[in-house]
């Protein structure tokens, strides 16, 4: 009985080492990401089709779910703004939303599912095929080679990305506002444009954006280079992708919001 | 062959490795001349692809040490280590094609991360190297459109893009059929040669091994890691009266390896 207890407290503690080492091996990984920088950035031809692959891929994706939140919260703030009165105040109710937090954190999750698991399957794939030994074979580093331009792609797609969800998410609104329930247009775009401030709410967003797009590219391209080379790990590497870059978001976005919108 | 220590590509001094408490490699002693083919052999598992992942620098010894063109191969100097890799190709077992890349640009992949070659040079260097392997016609074909010995003999030009002076094999011959079998022998020796390069294969196919190389050395098991048990011209070793030489070249079923893993007695297991 006791002994059952106590093998449940040490495998708690075995599995804590575990993450513990995980998220020791992350940290080497992003260092030697951050040294390798410069001779990433000397090769911007590759750094530019990964922009390409990451972006472009996930656009259809984040336009498509950009346009329906934004036609869901107009729906929702409608009803809840009526029984104030105050349904001119939705263009503002919008905008801020999407800008503070939905256009972010939406945005990042879509783009762990769908352009974070191409990555990690990718670079595992690589490892499997041992493509990145070749690479080391051939005095080649694959961090500089294959890591680097993946995720400087993926620290510059992700701001553009969530920048677009918003654009489309308060398009989305402005439809469901102005044409289909007949909210004033003027009040519509002015409440927005006098509440919405550049430095608090416009640009706060954006740094979210950066460290969402850090942190997801980070965790999917760290999957995929330390997974173990055989299906079952790289199918095991790209479900902890999702799982492990959808949490870390959603845990730093508390963060985030506590420190910049925390004294409000 | 003369033998002057400028004339060792690679040399094994008394090298031991192991695979944190597995001994894989027990006191290794092993010198790869200028021009030679040189065929490591012995059962599988027994350490043969850990001897080239050694040579490459891709893992350090425990014990003894590694000497490459000379000079000791040093882990931690990524920049000496780069330099080192430069002048030897390595095969891979299954090729290791980079599947996004055609033929082509796999071949040039050496080529465009070393060495700064107007476009068209570089076009003719890579169909020469394809020349060599027979597939300058494959250029445009992408790896999943080939066949595995093809995708072996695309990785080949690959790893002699740069003229390289050590050719490194990890069983080139597994998994081809009988006459891309030959073909891709007769190539490791005319490759080795028409390069003025060393070559060291690491295989299990006693019948080509033999028709090629200069020189055979068979590593057997043992509790401490593989041990080399017979080094010699493919003449001496069939000559040889090892009984795990033997039972390796004849493909006996009970020798020094027994046929059994180690088990609990059969009247024990059954009872």
């Amino acid at each position: 009985m006791i002994n059952a207890a106590l093998n449940q407290v040490a495998r708690l503690g075995a599995s804590s080492l575990v993450f513990v080492e995980a998220l020791g091996r992350l940290a080497v990984l992003f260092a030697r990401l951050v040294l390798r920088l410069p001779a990433v950035l000397r090769r911007p031809g590759l750094i530019g089709s990964q922009i390409h692959f990451l972006g472009n891929h996930s656009l259809a994706i984040i336009l498509v779910s950009g346009l329906f939140v934004g036609l869901v919260l107009g729906l929702q703030g409608y009803y809840t703004l009526r029984r104030y009165g105050s349904e001119e105040a939705l263009g503002l109710l919008v905008a801020l939303s999407l800008l503070r937090e939905l256009g972010p954190v939406v945005a990042a999750l879509l783009f762990a599912g769908r352009a974070g698991t191409s990555l990690t399957a990718e670079i595992g794939l690589m490892k499997a095929g041992e493509q990145l030994s070749a690479l080391e074979a051939m005095a080649v580093d694959p961090i500089t080679r294959i890591l680097g331009p993946r995720f400087v792609g993926g620290l510059a797609a992700m701001p553009l990305l969530a920048a677009l969800f918003s654009a489309v998410g308060v398009m989305g609104g402005w439809f469901v506002a102005v044409v289909l329930i007949g909210v004033d247009a003027g009040a519509f775009w002015s409440q927005m444009s006098s509440g919405v401030e550049f430095w608090d709410d416009l640009m706060n967003g954006v740094i979210k954006s950066i460290v969402f797009g850090l942190i997801v590219t980070l965790v999917a391209l760290y999957m995929g280079y330390e997974c173990r080379p055989t299906p079952d790990g790289v199918a095991r590497a790209t479900t902890l992708t999702v799982v492990a870059g959808s949490l870390a978001v959603l845990g730093f976005d508390f963060v985030l919001t506590a420190l910049m919108f925390g004294s409000l | 062959m003369e033998s002057s220590p400028r004339d060792l590509l690679v040399q094994f001094e008394g090298m031991g490795f192991a695979y944190g408490s597995r001994a894989i490699i027990d006191d290794l002693t092993l010198e790869v001349q200028r021009g030679e083919v040189l065929a490591i052999m012995g059962g599988s598992g027994v350490g043969k692809t850990t001897l080239l992942k050694l040579i490459a620098g891709l893992i350090a010894p425990q014990q003894g040490g590694v000497r490459v063109f000379g000079e000791p191969l040093s882990p931690d100097n990524k920049k000496e280590l780069f330099a080192t890799r430069r002048r030897m190709g390595l095969l891979f077992q299954f090729g290791a094609l980079f599947t996004d890349l055609s033929c082509f640009e796999n071949v040039a992949f050496p080529l465009r991360e070393h060495a700064r070659l107007p476009e068209s040079m570089l076009r003719d260097i890579v169909l020469l190297k394809l020349e060599c392997v027979g597939l300058r016609g494959a250029a445009h074909l992408m790896p999943s459109e080939i066949s595995g010995g093809m995708a072996r003999r695309v990785a080949l030009a690959r790893a002699i893009a740069l003229d390289p002076e050590l050719l490194l094999y990890d069983e080139p011959f597994a998994g081809l059929d009988p006459i891309s079998l030959g073909v891709t022998a007769r190539l490791i020796r005319r490759l080795n040669d028409s390069l003025g390069a060393s070559s060291i294969i690491v295989t299990h196919d006693v019948a080509e091994s033999f028709e090629i190389a200069d020189r055979v050395a068979v590593l057997a098991p043992s509790p401490a890691g593989a041990r080399l048990v017979a080094l010699g011209t493919p003449q001496s070793l069939s000559d040889s009266q090892d009984p795990y030489v033997r039972q390796f070249l004849e493909g006996r079923e009970d020798g020094p390896v027994a046929f059994h893993y180690p088990a609990s007695s059969v009247e024990e297991a059954f009872a």
